[in-house]
């Protein structure tokens, strides 16, 4: 990935999940709650997967 | 966040330009200013994200025991409260069916007292109206490290400082966007350098940590700027909306504060008569004090879910004859603060929410910290070796 779509990612993740914390509030329950809460974990999920996976690849 | 380019010792490239130099110091003069009272932050904000489960362990609130039973009249649960603290008033009421079901709040101060200054905590129990217990909110796990959060100790004073720490962090989380530009162009997302410099693997954990926690970074950065101000703008509130009202009462006879003509039942009554059907009551503020009139009650209402939850209107009763004089809601920027408040603390969205604050707060706590290091580190290294006496390396 090119150093410009790595950063567009970096601030696109920052953004959904800076929405998804502010969309958690404003929705009661259900759902989209859960949906919501996936999105704003998901910069920390990511982050695992790529440090599990970076982890697996030989220095 | 930091770039190799930018130090010395690694690659050469292009000279960087005048606006990444200016990041990167912003970067890393607002990160240090603010690294030691961040961590303090970070720290008690850990606790605090759990405050509800605190306060529950440790009996801060009593709970009823008949919490489905009829409501006894709440102005009972006040007389009783007051006749087991001779000398005391009562500044206002809470009720929270959602957290402390059956369980009556009564905020009171010495018979004399207009402000919250020195207020105590007493609770009664709504189906008997008998009082259940008592609490200082200074003297609780949560409300010591709430006031450190929040204040420094030093009040509303305090607020601001922990506005500029705010300010600063945010400060340090945009620039080290800027700054994380050229360094992401060369090293690819996620990529730790181990087995090589312990400050290589440092930065890329640094970097890598920083992009990850960067949204919520954000929100909880922002919202405690906005919290830094809500004292202020209270006071605000209440020199504009609650100060015409104080105009128009100036003129009126006032109430005894400690045996109104209208019980808080009857301006509770007269508040949700004139409210949707939606609305409860969250608050009552008696007569004479800083948030009503010596006229006047101030009745806090909310909705029932969502949102609305969250937001209060305000109804202005007359404490003479019961009838509501204003019905009005709290500016945007009063809106904009409450709102902050769980989206600062993350406690909105149940123990899965909590457990996402705790791991942002913790990393983000660890990339304050090996920033201060990545500093410290690089100076270090830029230093010149000390020289004995005789010339020779010490």
């Amino acid at each position: 990935m090119s150093g410009r779509r790595t950063l567009l990612l970096v601030v696109a993740l920052a953004l959904l999940c800076a929405g998804a914390i502010i969309g958690m509030l404003l929705v009661d329950g259900g759902a989209l709650d859960r949906l919501l809460f996936v999105v704003a974990a998901l910069p920390l999920a990511y982050g695992f997967w790529r440090w599990r996976a970076e982890r697996r690849t030989p220095q | 966040m930091n770039v190799p380019a930018a130090r010395g010792g690694e690659a050469t490239r292009a000279l960087p330009s005048r606006w990444f130099r200016f990041n990167l110091w912003l970067h890393r003069w607002a990160s240090l200013v603010a690294t030691l009272p961040f961590l303090v932050l970070c720290l008690t904000g850990t606790v605090l994200i759990f405050h509800e489960e605190i306060d529950a362990a440790l009996g801060v609130v009593p709970s009823a025991q008949r919490s489905d039973a009829p409501h006894r009249p709440i102005a009972e649960g006040v007389a009783n409260v007051l006749a087991a603290h001779p000398g005391e008033r009562a500044l206002s009421i809470g009720i929270d069916p959602e957290n402390h079901p059956g369980v009556l709040l009564v905020v009171t101060a010495a018979a004399g007292e207009t402000t919250f200054d020195h207020a105590k905590l007493r609770f009664a129990e709504l189906a008997t109206a008998q009082p259940i217990g008592e609490s200082d909110p200074d003297k609780t796990l949560t409300g010591f490290l709430l006031e450190l959060h929040s204040q420094w100790f030093l009040g509303p004073v305090g607020e601001v400082i922990g506005a500029l720490i705010a300010l600063l962090v945010l400060l340090s989380l945009l620039s080290g966007l800027v700054v994380y530009a050229p360094y992401v162009k060369r090293i690819a997302f996620g990529v730790l350098r181990r087995g090589k410099d312990a400050r290589l693997l440092q930065l890329d954990l640094h970097n890598f940590i920083g992009a990850i926690v960067l949204g919520w970074a954000l929100v909880v950065t922002v919202t405690g700027f906005l919290l830094g101000f809500s004292t202020i703008a209270l006071m605000v509130w209440q020199a504009t909306a609650l100060g015409e009202i104080r105009t128009q009462a100036a003129g009126m006879t006032a109430v005894d504060p400690l045996h109104p003509p209208a019980d808080v039942d009857r301006a509770i009554a007269s508040a949700l008569a004139n409210a949707g059907p939606d609305r409860r009551i969250t608050s009552v503020i008696f007569p004479g004090t800083n948030f009503s009139t010596p006229r006047h009650y101030t009745v806090l209402l909310s909705g029932k879910s969502g949102i609305e939850q969250r937001l209060f209107t305000a109804s202005i009763v007359d404490a003479e004859s019961g009838a509501l004089v204003a019905h009005d809601e709290p500016p945007a920027y009063l809106k904009a603060i409450i709102l902050s408040e769980p989206l600062h603390f993350g406690d909105y969205g149940g123990l899965p929410l909590k457990l996402l604050w705790t791991a942002c707060t913790w990393l983000t706590l660890f990339i304050t910290a090996n920033g201060a290091w990545l500093w410290w580190n690089r100076r270090r290294r830029r230093m010149p070796k000390a020289v004995t006496t005789n010339g020779a390396p010490a």
